[in-house]
């Protein structure tokens, strides 16, 4: 019976385009602070995620991003709006497993009494093909996203986010279009990351969408195509990573100098249009409006100044300071 | 090596990481179950000359009856420990992990993991049982004791019907419970229910009745008990609500109980607001936890003090009345505790008796007919007035040897070697005393009492990691 509903929904998720479609969307769950009126958690949130995109979701609070992907995952329930997945509507039984979507919030989906490969070998077992040459390209690919120093480790030996990350690749192999990786209060190292990385991008060849909540701007810009900005319960931004980069990030040039406060004295009357932040030893030369100034300019400025910094290089524009720029744009 | 194995052999395992360390593993378990059943068994034979020897026959007896008897108590109590600590990977706990979504997604089919899950840990129940059994069988071999087969079919399928049923019971309780901790105490109150349907039922005395258990068909006969028909209805409804609970429940997700605790910032509270009514109710923000975490403290250390005290307790009292000597016997609220090592007063006073004598002054009448504390010669006797004259008291055990002369104990005691008047005796407390003595005894009250003082702290912890998570 099970398969029989699986064959008819597969045509069916060749087709979707929208993954993810949230208008006007809030949340049941409010913020109580003594004296005040209660606040949602979210409110009026619009998103739409299609396929095969890889979107991370951040936010300045864990439950703002953990209960947004929750409500998309139809894990949790909401107050108005509408929400939609993978253009079918929305379960009204709450947390019941759905074809289309696979969610994961933690790490005991594994079996401690297996090592990883071993693992892998279970869960994709009703994968056809045959044992010996799924191994062989299970093994493979642990090498190649960097996983091998824990593809034989047992799984209780594993931390909590190398089994997330181990069941996220499980997720590459299911028939599940929507994949939320909802544990944005996990911290990866840069071994999980390149990790992360990498089977972003196998589940996005594989036509499916990624939806990671994080509050880690690297593995954002890492990992995925799309980011969504939450903050105070609104969703501040959505887009292309890309974009965010190239519009927010304001920083042209990053000086390092222990005299870096000397050099920001000097060129700020002679570069009135550009912005100066300080932050410790490193100096971040912005450019509020969007005149494009040659960095070959303000580097000669700072010659004529007297100085020679230790290292100057050109932002190659981040997230981090896409969202840092977002958050002074809104007063966060 | 090449990993294929199915849902079902990976259950077999258990909790081990590879098919051969599992098999051994579980052949060790079994022999650790016949060494300790052993173990019990040579811990009471020193107490056979006490009450014990009356009270349950069926352990104190030198047989392949006790060992055995011993044995499937033994294997009972010991698996349900196996399965408290095992239990989220050995029953349908392991669904509220979502350990099953995963395999849902990748295509398993939940109602063949259920039959597996269910068929698997009865198969490695059985072996693990089989082998104890005959494990504890061939030790009892070397003691020299008569061998009586008749009675092997009973026992060893009494014994496996308790596991099948604290199986069928924890498998569906598993289903029903929210935490780990709940189901933990679940399975603790479970048992202690089917020791008392047995009791109730009359099942006991057939299991203790070494006669009644030479016949295998004795175990069924309704008109002694109707203990196996109930167990046989009970394990059916239980395995029918077991089947349609986990189907039911794999059909889900399922959050962590923790909810969003180490989520919120401190100060940070969250309530669910519910649209109908307007009430509120919070969110986790660790509080719950930690409230739990604070009674469970509270909890166990108050049960390690009341432990460790009453342990010492017991010793200084054991120690008073074995250091109690003549003309120092040793008194509490002029109440003499005296251990009565002795048959010469039977029945009224049985070997190994605890034995209260009332402390007498010099004025206090002595009666014919009672049981008297003295000293002649430095040694201490208990015997009967029988009779007195000038001031001078006859006396005399009641109990003498076969083939000894009726008579020849008679005694005159003066008034003043009269220590104390028979009032009582407690024939359990002499047999706990008696136990306390032995090697296991002092164990048990001295060392382990020592052990919780010193480590009370890593073994609270790790009791807490194991309750509390």
């Amino acid at each position: 019976m099970k398969r029989t509903v699986r064959r008819q929904l597969e045509p069916g998720f060749n087709t979707v385009e929208t993954v993810v479609f949230m208008e006007g969307l809030s949340s049941i769950e409010h913020y109580h602070t003594r004296g005040e009126r209660p606040r949602r958690v979210l409110e009026n949130i619009n998103l739409v995620i299609k396929r095969p995109e890889s979107w991370g979701i951040y936010g300045r609070s864990l439950l703002e991003i953990k209960l947004l992907l929750e409500v998309m995952a139809n894990i949790k329930p909401y107050h108005a709006g509408r929400c939609i997945l993978v253009e079918r509507g929305m379960m009204r039984n709450k947390r019941v497993i759905l074809e289309h979507v696979f969610y994961i919030c933690g790490p005991t989906m594994l079996y401690d009494n297996m090592n990883v490969l071993e693992f892998l070998m279970f869960a994709t077992a009703k994968r056809g093909s045959g044992a010996v040459y799924r191994q062989e390209q299970i093994f493979e690919l642990l090498l190649s996203i960097g996983l091998g120093p824990i593809s034989l480790t047992p799984i209780a030996r594993l931390t909590r986010e190398e089994k997330v990350v181990v069941t996220l690749l499980v997720t590459a192999y299911s028939e599940s279009v929507m994949i939320v990786f909802n544990v944005p209060e996990y911290r990866f190292n840069r071994m999980l990351s390149t990790a992360i990385a990498h089977i972003a991008a196998l589940i996005k060849e594989r036509g499916k969408t990624l939806i990671m909540g994080s509050k880690d701007c690297r593995l954002i810009e890492k990992s995925c195509s799309h980011t969504a900005y939450v903050a105070e319960g609104r969703m501040i931004y959505q887009g292309t990573v890309e974009e965010l980069r190239l519009t927010y990030d304001k920083i042209l040039l990053i000086i390092e100098d222990p005299e870096a406060p000397q050099i920001m004295e000097r060129l700020a009357p002679r570069l009135p249009e550009l912005h100066f932040t300080l932050k410790g030893r490193r100096l971040l030369i912005s450019e509020p409006g969007e005149d494009n100034t040659d960095p070959h300019l303000i580097y000669e400025n700072i010659i004529r100044s007297g100085f020679a910094p230790r290292s100057m290089k050109v932002n190659p524009k981040t997230v981090q300071n896409a969202y840092e720029e977002i958050d002074r744009q809104y007063d966060l | 090596m090449i990993y294929k194995h199915s849902y079902f052999s990976k259950e077999l395992r258990q909790g081990y990481t590879e098919n051969i360390v599992s098999s051994k593993q579980r052949v060790v378990f079994a022999l650790f179950l016949g060494l300790i059943s052993f173990a019990v068994f040579f811990a009471a034979q020193p107490l056979r000359e006490s009450v014990l020897l009356e009270a349950i026959p069926q352990i104190m007896q030198p047989s392949y009856f006790s060992t055995l008897y011993i044995y499937i108590h033994v294997a009972l109590v010991l698996n349900i420990f196996y399965y408290i600590l095992n239990y989220d990977s050995l029953f349908f706990y392991e669904i509220k992990q979502n350990s099953w979504y995963l395999l849902v997604k990748m295509g398993y089919n939940p109602l063949t993991m259920i039959f597996s899950k269910l068929t698997a840990l009865l198969l490695s129940t059985i072996f693990v049982y089989t082998i104890g059994f005959f494990f504890t069988a061939f030790m009892t071999y070397f003691l020299k004791y008569s061998l009586i087969p008749a009675y092997f079919p009973s026992l060893y399928l009494a014994g496996l019907i308790d596991l099948i049923i604290m199986i069928i019971i924890s498998m569906t309780l598993s289903t029903f419970v929210k935490s780990i901790t709940g189901a933990r105490y679940f399975i603790a109150f479970s048992f202690i229910l089917l020791i008392i349907l047995k009791i109730k039922l009359g099942y006991y005395s057939i299991l203790s009745n070494r006669v009644a258990m030479q016949n295998l068909y004795n175990l069924f006969d309704i008109g002694r008990s109707p203990f196996l028909p109930a167990a046989a209805a009970i394990v059916s409804v239980f395995i029918l609500v077991c089947i349609v609970m986990a189907r039911n429940i794999s059909k889900y997700y399922y959050l962590p109980d923790t909810g969003y605790d180490g989520i919120l910032t401190p100060g940070e509270r969250v309530v669910l607001i519910d649209p109908k009514t307007g009430r509120g109710r919070a969110l986790g923000n660790g509080k719950r936890q930690a409230r739990r975490r604070k009674i469970f403290d509270v909890a166990s250390v108050s049960f390690l003090i009341l432990f460790i005290l009453a342990a010492l307790s017991f010793n200084l009292v054991i120690l008073a009345i074995n250091a109690s000597t003549l003309g120092r016997e040793v008194s509490f609220r002029g109440t003499i505790p005296y251990i009565f090592k002795s048959s010469t007063m039977e029945p009224e006073i049985m070997l190994n008796d605890l034995v209260y004598f009332k402390q007498i002054e010099p004025d206090d009448k002595v009666e014919v007919g009672q049981i008297i504390l003295f000293e002649e010669h430095y040694v201490t006797y208990v015997e009967r007035v029988i009779g007195i004259e000038k001031g001078l008291y006859r006396v005399d055990i009641d109990n003498y040897p076969p083939l000894s002369e009726t008579g020849a104990m008679i005694k005159t005691v003066d008034r003043e070697a009269i220590r104390g008047i028979y009032s009582g005796r407690n024939r359990w407390l002499g047999a706990l005393i008696l136990f306390a003595n032995t090697i296991f005894g002092r164990l048990l009250f001295l060392l382990i009492p020592a052990i919780l003082l010193f480590y009370h702290r890593p073994i609270t912890e790790r009791t807490k990691q194991l309750w509390l998570n």
